[in-house]
């Protein structure tokens, strides 16, 4: 990644964090799930779910791409995947709890779908990271892995796109005031603006992050060869 | 063709048959499953049976016994073949998917020997009976063809793995999840006396569930197999 | 409105931060890759 891609990385979203709490909240005046400020938190909690999301789909791809080619690059690049969505997933994770005590009155709700579903992404990465450490050869560990995240991931298509079909007491998400009922998103021109350049923002970062992260294991699986 | 459809299905049943005959040698998964069960359904007696537990809560607590149970012996399908070290002859003698739909049968009859002694007991001691059988039956069978299709395919990963007990559990709880939510609700539903309209959702989405998890897994076995 | 300004400097202060770590990070990855490959 060249200059000018860390340059408009550092501006935009130096821009969305002082538009997002400059301009008018999402939500326009304080109503009975709280105060209008509140739904500031949704310019970065929405942004750190989606990527988090896009983390998991990623490691899901390398996985299938390492068992076709069993080549370990693509495990090291599903394996960082992972990593860095084990950490969005718990910012989002953080960020979600406090927006929903400010709004529902509780940290925690088990009747939120995707509450759930974030903390069922972390037992699925806890399960991940739980078999690498408990496999020594890399090549096994490499292949179990992928296979284990390809069944983790159909179990998560499940989870989140099938039950919430099934039981409707599943949907507290403020669907009414951000996305209205048919799934078309209703926001302002500003608000919208705002939100999509937040998204951009944080797959730019995400990606800034995978890459690096995917440098660093490279580097440092070079340094074992040598010291071998 | 069909010789060898023929040949492929009696193989399969030659490894449960393997199975069962080395099963009844050393007695080791039922043992394991059937104490697990009695422990747990006794705990759960003695702590809410005088509460007079709602149905809903009772048959939440009907599958955490079978979850737990199962956890505590469908790992040994492979890991004794590792540790014999017979795993390879088997890999030898026959493809993976034979393999594969053979130690899935001997984990559904290991499971089916259980519910079979655990739903009387369980009826008995929380006295709740289902109002439909039919419906509580067909979910009962669903639910272990599911669990014993998903946890196959995780035993083999296990068994080459270290700390395979607790291992085992974890990786099972996420990927048994939807079809504990959608089997529990049936049950629900075959305890309280609703109608089929009621469960529909949930079986569907459990039948879903065991198609598409068995399928995946008899594909991706393979890969743990043969390594 | 002042507790708004508040929490919009911590923010960017915490982004700063971060941007400045990960781009340290970057040039000193980048040395290390063209030792590497010398």
């Amino acid at each position: 990644m060249n200059m000018w891609w860390k340059i408009i990385i550092f501006l935009g979203m130096s821009a969305v964090i002082v538009s997002a709490f400059l301009t008018a909240s999402p939500m326009r005046a304080a109503n009975s799930l709280g105060p209008a400020d509140v739904y500031r938190i949704f310019y970065f909690h929405v942004p750190q779910a989606w990527v988090a999301s896009l983390a998991f789909v990623l490691s899901m791809i390398y996985s299938i791409r390492f068992l076709k080619t069993r080549n370990m690059e693509y495990d090291t690049k599903a394996l960082t995947a992972n990593k860095l969505g084990v950490m969005f997933a718990i910012v989002a994770m953080v960020t979600g709890s406090i927006f929903a005590k400010m709004t529902w009155g509780e940290f925690w709700n088990w009747s939120e779908i995707r509450e759930v579903s974030v903390f069922i992404l972390l037992l699925i990465y806890g399960g991940y990271f739980a078999l690498r450490s408990a496999i020594a050869d890399p090549d096994t560990r490499a292949n179990l892995s992928a296979v284990i995240s390809i069944i983790f991931a159909v179990a998560a298509l499940f989870l989140i796109f099938v039950l919430p079909r099934i039981y409707s007491v599943f949907s507290q998400h403020p669907s009414d005031s951000i996305i209205d009922k048919s799934g078309q998103i209703t926001m302002g021109p500003t608000v919208r603006m705002i939100f999509f350049s937040s998204l951009i923002m944080f797959t730019a970062l995400f990606f800034w992050i995978y890459n690096l992260s995917i440098r660093v294991a490279r580097l440092t699986a070079n340094k074992l060869l040598e010291n071998k | 063709m069909p010789t060898r459809s023929i040949s492929w299905v009696s193989k399969s049943l030659a490894v449960t048959r393997k199975d069962i005959v080395s099963e009844f040698r050393t007695r080791y998964a039922i043992n394991a499953i059937v104490m697990f069960a009695l422990v747990t359904l006794t705990v759960i007696s003695f702590s809410v049976g005088l509460l007079s537990p709602s149905k809903e809560i009772l048959s939440a607590l009907f599958w955490v016994i079978l979850f737990f149970a199962s956890m505590s012996g469908l790992a040994q399908a492979f890991i004794k073949e590792e540790e014999t070290g017979t795993a390879m002859i088997l890999r030898l003698s026959c493809e993976g998917s034979i393999v594969f739909f053979g130690k899935m049968l001997f984990n559904f009859l290991l499971l089916l020997t259980l519910s079979i002694l655990v739903v009387p007991l369980f009826i008995v001691f929380l006295k709740v009976v289902p109002t439909d059988w039919t419906l509580f039956t067909g979910a009962v069978l669903m639910g272990l063809i599911g669990l014993s299709g998903a946890t196959t395919i995780i035993a083999a990963i296990v068994s080459k793995a270290s700390v395979q007990g607790a291992l085992f559990t974890v990786l099972s709880f996420p990927v048994l999840l939807p079809l504990l939510v959608a089997v529990i609700e049936i049950t629900t539903v075959s305890f309280t006396g609703g109608t089929y309209a009621d469960a529909s959702a949930p079986l569907q989405l459990l039948v879903a569930y065991d198609v598409i998890m068995i399928t995946l897994s008899s594909m991706l076995f393979d890969f743990v197999w043969r390594l | 409105m002042d507790s708004n300004y508040v929490v919009l400097s911590v923010t960017l202060i915490i982004w700063v931060g971060l941007f400045f770590y990960l781009f340290s990070l970057d040039r000193k990855v980048k040395k290390l890759e063209e030792k590497n490959e010398s």
